[in-house]
């Protein structure tokens, strides 16, 4: 049965949402979305996982074929109404925002960036500050840069080191000091130096020599191909790639005092707290409903936004990121396209997603100053360590709590035929948890061992001179270290003392389910069988006939030796004819 | 798009394409297992929504 169908819908109803919107999520018209939710069609994976986004459960929920689905409590549940493409929180921001700043001083991580490429600073709020003091301003702040491919470092003395991809030069010839904060595009970094002027590793042409020339710069950012920054003024200058998207229309940006980037947007956030937009961008339409924030983060998905309470709000394409209402006290937001991420006052880093090794992996991180990420990976600082969890393509970080490892099949099997039992050994795999080793000859012949011991089975029901199969698969932890293939290993059971030549065959080709008690016996008597054991079952019998429920000894198909069939014992378990019924005695 | 599906006791990764049409070849059962990265366990089949392209008695 495909218990797709009904899934889908009972999540659409409990989201209130319609098959229009199903459709544009999945990016099919709504009549092939109906075809899903009547059955005729079925989501391939990709649809799944948006699916599973949209609904803030596991994809694996969606693609096992059950009807049970976690209904999460929506309490801000969209209508097509209110928003056709995105789901926006009806939270709002307000006056506490100014309070806490006058009152709390607080470590913010500032994050920039976009999946591609965010940056983090730690600044220091004071006291009695209405405004947000300018990054120009810190100075000896340990800095973290993160792109999809590279992670970027700025030491304390401005050196700058980085990591992961450098295919086009952009992580060759960094600076060994006055670097205050870097920007990574696709295949270049930009960096700030605290005399206010921009240097770049990666980048040629007109475009280095139009950052070359700017000065009194206080914030840069950088998408795909373009780069942003503003100066001391507030006045935003781009440079790069404009085409289609007008990323780099900036000029009509005034009062500005932070810079962000999407691969092809530029966000600006200005004085009062506001967020302005040009190019592309997931949310565009909904940034005016947002005031005095702090600090932002933006991946190809979804925007998070970290207001002065310590609390974020964000816009998501796909995915509802309902868990971050709880988090308090918060100084540095981010976000990538399946997750989002914040750093607590306390040092711990929180993490709303899907994934238990990401959560499992974050919740060892303490003392913690700094967190960005790209699409699908997020980085922690300490002040001296780097720490990551997610997609480690090109090493950007050192972890191994994402790379899986499918185990090796065991080796140098052997397999003997003992007096009644079949003896299988092999050696032993590096990093296995165990080996399961299964002879196919019916049920009950599965064995799980926690080492490379011997494995034995009786050889009970074996025919004589029949070909069998051992299937042994080393087994992972189903985190680091996944199954091996199984490895199947054919032998021909030649019981000891017998043999398998001269034989004459006989073979079964009836099927005993359902056949008659009486019909079944006089058929094994045809064939030689003579030890019989019968077990009654308490299954009723459907009419007055008894008849045959299972076989055990022999099977339809089984070609099988006339001397071993004489020596075979035959089981067979029967339905029972009902008796008087109780009380009618 | 990438391969993403890995089959039990076959090597190589496959499309979802790839998969469904070996489904509906019949050159996989319901009892094969399949995962993916993202999943944390093998599942067979059977038990999942390409159940749907299984032949008849497969």
């Amino acid at each position: 049965m495909n218990y797709l169908p009904s899934k889908l819908l009972k999540l659409r109803k409990h989201y209130n949402y319609s098959q229009a919107h199903l459709a544009e999520v999945l990016g099919v018209d709504v009549v092939e979305y109906m075809a899903y939710e009547n059955g005729r069609k079925v989501l391939n994976y990709a649809q799944c996982k948006k699916i599973a986004n949209l609904y803030h459960v596991g994809v694996v929920d969606i693609f096992k074929n059950t009807d049970e689905v976690t209904l999460y409590e929506v309490s801000n549940a969209k209508t097509d109404e209110l928003n056709i493409e995105y789901f926006i929180p009806k939270k709002t921001f307000d006056e506490r925002i100014r309070e806490f700043i006058k009152n709390n001083p607080v470590l913010v991580g500032m994050a920039a960036g976009v999946v591609i490429l965010g940056i983090i600073v730690i600044a220091l709020f004071g006291n009695n500050n209405d405004s947000i003091p300018y990054e120009a301003s810190l100075t000896n702040i340990n800095r973290l840069s993160v792109s999809e491919t590279t992670v970027v470092y700025i030491y304390g003395d401005g050196a700058v080191k980085g990591s992961g991809d450098n295919s086009n030069g952009q992580l060759s010839n960094l600076p060994s000091s006055s670097a205050i904060k870097v920007a990574e595009g696709k295949d270049f970094t930009v960096i700030l130096h605290n005399d206010g002027t921009l240097s770049a590793a990666g980048l040629t042409g007109s475009e280095l020599e139009t950052i070359s020339k700017w000065r009194n710069i206080v914030d840069i950012a950088a998408g795909d191909d373009h780069v942003v920054a503003v100066d001391n003024k507030g006045e935003v200058y781009a440079v790069g790639h404009n085409n289609d998207y007008g990323q780099c229309d900036v000029n009509g940006f005034k009062n500005i005092r932070k810079v962000y980037a999407t691969s092809n947007g530029t966000i600006v956030l200005d004085n009062e707290g506001k967020l302005s937009f040009t190019g592309e961008f997931v949310g565009s339409s909904q940034l005016k409903n947002f005031s005095n924030i702090i600090d932002i983060d933006a991946s190809n998905d979804n925007l998070v936004i970290l207001d002065g309470g310590g609390s974020i709000e964000y816009i998501a394409k796909y995915k509802n990121f309902l868990n971050i209402y709880k988090w308090k006290d918060i100084v540095d937001v981010t976000c990538g396209d399946a997750f989002v991420a914040a750093l607590g006052k306390d040092g711990k880093v929180l993490i709303d997603c899907e994934d238990a090794r990401m959560e499992k992996e974050v919740a060892k991180w303490e003392n913690i100053i700094a967190i960005d990420s790209g699409n699908d990976y997020l980085i922690a600082f300490d002040g001296e360590r780097i720490y990551g969890t997610g997609r480690n393509e090109y090493h950007q970080f050192v972890s191994d709590d994402f790379e899986q490892t499918v185990l090796d099949q065991v080796g140098d099997v052997k397999i003997s035929i003992g007096e009644g039992t079949i003896d299988v050994s092999f050696a032993a795999v590096e990093n296995a948890g165990g080996y399961e080793v299964r002879l196919n000859a019916g049920e009950g012949n599965v064995k799980k061992v926690a080492s490379n011991q011997m494995v034995s089975f009786f050889a009970d029901g074996l025919v004589n001179g029949n070909n069998y199969q051992i299937t042994i698969t080393t087994l992972g932890d189903d985190e680091k270290y996944l199954d091996s293939e199984p490895l199947v290993v054919d032998f021909t059971y030649i019981r000891p003392g017998g043999s398998s030549t001269s034989e004459e065959y006989i073979d079964i080709d009836v099927y005993f389910e359902g056949m008659g008690v009486e019909e079944f016996k006089k058929y094994l008597a045809s064939i030689g069988v003579s030890n019989i054991i019968c077990v009654e079952t308490g299954s009723p019998c459907e009419g007055d006939t008894q008849t045959i429920i299972s076989v055990d000894g022999i099977s339809h198909g089984q070609r099988i030796a006339r001397s071993d069939l004489a020596n075979a014992m035959v089981t067979y378990y029967t339905c029972q004819i009902p008796g008087p019924e109780e009380g009618n005695e | 798009m990438n391969k993403i599906w890995r089959i039990r006791g076959k090597e190589g990764r496959f499309t979802d394409e790839e998969l469904i049409r070996m489904i509906e070849k019949g050159e996989l059962s319901k009892d094969d297992y399949i995962s993916t990265n993202e999943m944390k366990t093998w599942m067979k089949i059977k038990d999942t929504i390409y159940q749907f392209y299984l032949k008849r008695g497969n």
